[in-house]
Formats: structure tokens, C-alpha cells, sequence
């Protein structure tokens, strides 16, 4: 009876460690799902695109610097001149510790010229940036961008576009949104906690 | 002197008349704060931006807006929905109430210039002309301020 009984526990010791070993694995090999998404990383990143002297840029360039990047066109008559100045106004009362960004959703009328002269309109250094279609619609996806032509009845258009005002950290991380329908109070904190 | 002073008072009482009419279109409506932003030297287009009142005790319309300092000019509305800005124009005039006024404004309603003949330099002025249903027509003086100014 005595050795049926050592021999069940050594059975029940085997069974429990074997279950353990089990669990451990289990505990190691921890699924996708279960992962913490960072979703700062889901939006942004790098990109190539061309300035205003025609000239390729990498956003390596804008690195070590916080920025706030606003997509637009220059045949816009009423928000994007609006949405600059308020951010050239915003940057001012921050202390000017980060650049501004324009890129534009319409680059068949957008070249360097038009980015770069739009970009020296607003009293606030503005880098503004053009590229190839294909360019402009990569960074658009990288940043969840949407724009649409809309002819205007005359042979020309206007394009609807997402407004909002990506922040990006000085390591080139997303960080925050401006929205245009909030506060200038709101966006003023918002930029000093970019800044830091 | 009796004689002439029968047509010096008719002529005086007309003008005196025509000019303090309570309910003259030209007197009913006040347009202020026009402004808009100076342009890039290349920049062909613009947004103008003022108030209109309707001291009046009817209705008007502002039908469209004409200048000479630009191929086209039009009344437009901008609009920001869940983040995406559009802009459509305003086809069919806009209506002010009496006692109403109608506000463009940087976001909202805006008065587009299209084929700019010059750049619009800070400081300076310009002239629009509004036109309004009932036929008549005002002008209205717009201010040129830097961009980032407001």
C-alpha cells in the first residue's frame, strides 16, 4: 500500500510539474493580442517629399524638433490661410519652439513655387512641401489624411480635406491633434506640452 | 429773389428728402469691418471677409459681389465636419433678416476672389461692389492686413 501511494503522489508531483512547465510556456509565448499597442506609432512616420526650391526633403530634417504639420492647398481661399495664421499666432504665444508644417493634398497645382511662396506668407517660418502624386499620397495615408476634389462649375476645383493639425514630437513621435473647431486655449496647452 | 427762391426750395426739400428717407435701400443696409489677408505674389485667389446689417424693415438678399480686381468674384461657404473642411458655393444669395446681420468670417462665409489682377498688399485698401435682389447695389471697403495678424 505504502509504495501504490508514493508512486501516485510521484504521479500527481509529474502531472502538477509537467502543468506548470506548461503554463510557463504558455505565459512566454504571449499572442499578438495580448500585446500593448502603441498607437502614437500607428500614425506618422518617415517620409520623402520635395520643397520649395524643388528640392527632395526627408523628414529626418525636421528631428530634434517639435512640429505641427497641416495638410492644404494654396487654391484655398478661407481655411487654410486661416488655420496658418492661427498657428504662426499659436506658435508666437508659445515661444516659438517648433515648425510648422504645410504639405498639400493638391500637388497637379501645388509645385515648389506655390508651397514655398505660401509657406513665407505668415510671419512664422512655414516649410511648405509638394511632391510627386504618389509621395503625397503616401504621407496622406501615413497620416489617415483624406481629401477629394470638388469641381466648382467653372473648369477649376476645390478640394475637401482633412483639417486637423498633426503634432509630432522632437523624436519624430505623433503625439497630438489640433482639431479646428477647439479653443485657442486648448491648442496653446496643447503646443507646451509638445514643446516641453 | 421770390421768384428764384421757389426752385432753390423745391431743389433743397428733394435733396434733403431723397437723402433722409427712412427706408432708402442704400441707408437700410450697413457694411463694416471688411478685411482681408494680403497674398503671396504669386497667388491668384483670396477670401474677403465683412458684416453686413439690415437696419432696414425688410428683407435683402445679397445676390453676388463684383470687383475689378479680379477675373471672378463669388460667395462661398466654408464648413469643418468631424475634422474635414469643405467649401461650396453660395448659390442662391443669402438672405438678411430686418435687425439681422450677416457676418463673413474666416471658417464660415466668405466673399472668394478669383484671378487677383495684383497681390493684395497690407495696408492697403480695396473696393468690392454687393449687389443686392431688389436691384441696388453698395459699395464695400476692404482692409488689407498681414496674414498672421488675424
Amino acid at each position: 500500500m505504502q509504495r501504490i501511494r508514493l508512486i501516485l503522489w510521484a504521479i500527481v508531483g509529474i502531472v502538477a510539474a509537467g502543468m506548470g512547465l506548461f503554463l510557463w510556456q504558455q505565459q512566454r509565448q504571449a499572442s499578438p493580442q495580448d500585446q500593448v499597442v502603441d498607437y502614437r506609432s500607428a500614425i506618422g512616420g518617415p517620409f520623402t517629399l520635395v520643397d520649395g526650391k524643388g528640392q527632395p526633403f526627408s523628414s529626418q530634417k525636421l528631428a530634434g524638433r517639435p512640429h505641427a504639420i497641416f495638410f492644404g492647398f494654396t487654391h484655398c481661399p478661407d481655411v487654410c490661410p486661416t488655420t496658418l495664421a492661427r498657428l504662426a499666432n499659436l506658435r508666437q504665444a508659445q515661444g516659438g519652439e517648433f515648425d510648422i508644417v504645410f504639405i498639400t493634398v493638391d500637388p497637379a497645382r501645388d509645385g515648389p513655387a506655390e508651397v514655398g511662396a505660401y509657406g513665407e506668407l505668415f510671419g512664422a517660418p512655414v516649410i511648405g512641401l509638394t511632391g510627386s502624386q504618389a509621395q503625397i499620397d503616401a504621407v496622406k495615408k501615413q497620416f489617415g489624411v483624406f481629401s477629394e476634389e470638388v469641381p466648382d462649375g467653372d473648369g477649376g476645383y476645390s478640394v475637401d480635406h482633412t483639417a486637423t493639425v498633426f503634432l509630432i514630437d522632437r523624436n519624430g513621435q505623433f503625439q497630438a491633434t489640433l482639431s479646428p473647431e477647439e479653443s485657442r486655449d486648448a491648442s496653446l496647452a496643447k503646443l507646451k506640452r509638445l514643446v516641453g | 429773389m421770390i421768384k428764384s427762391a421757389f426752385p432753390i426750395a423745391a431743389a433743397l426739400t428733394l435733396t434733403l428728402g431723397a437723402c433722409g428717407a427712412p427706408t432708402s435701400p442704400e441707408h437700410a443696409i450697413e457694411i463694416k469691418d471688411g478685411w482681408a489677408r494680403a497674398t503671396a505674389p504669386n497667388q491668384k485667389l483670396a477670401a474677403a471677409y465683412l458684416t453686413i446689417a439690415n437696419r432696414g424693415d425688410h428683407d435683402v438678399r445679397l445676390m453676388s459681389v463684383s470687383t475689378e480686381l479680379a477675373a471672378k468674384s463669388s460667395l462661398h461657404r466654408s464648413m469643418t465636419h468631424d475634422g474635414i473642411a469643405t467649401m461650396r458655393p453660395i448659390d442662391d444669395g443669402l438672405a438678411i433678416a430686418p435687425g439681422g446681420e450677416a457676418v463673413f468670417e474666416p471658417g464660415g462665409d466668405h466673399i472668394m476672389l478669383v484671378g487677383l489682377k495684383g497681390p493684395l498688399v497690407a495696408g492697403q485698401s480695396i473696393s468690392l461692389t454687393l449687389n443686392f435682389a431688389d436691384g441696388h447695389s453698395m459699395p464695400a471697403t476692404i482692409a488689407i492686413v498681414a496674414p498672421g495678424e488675424r
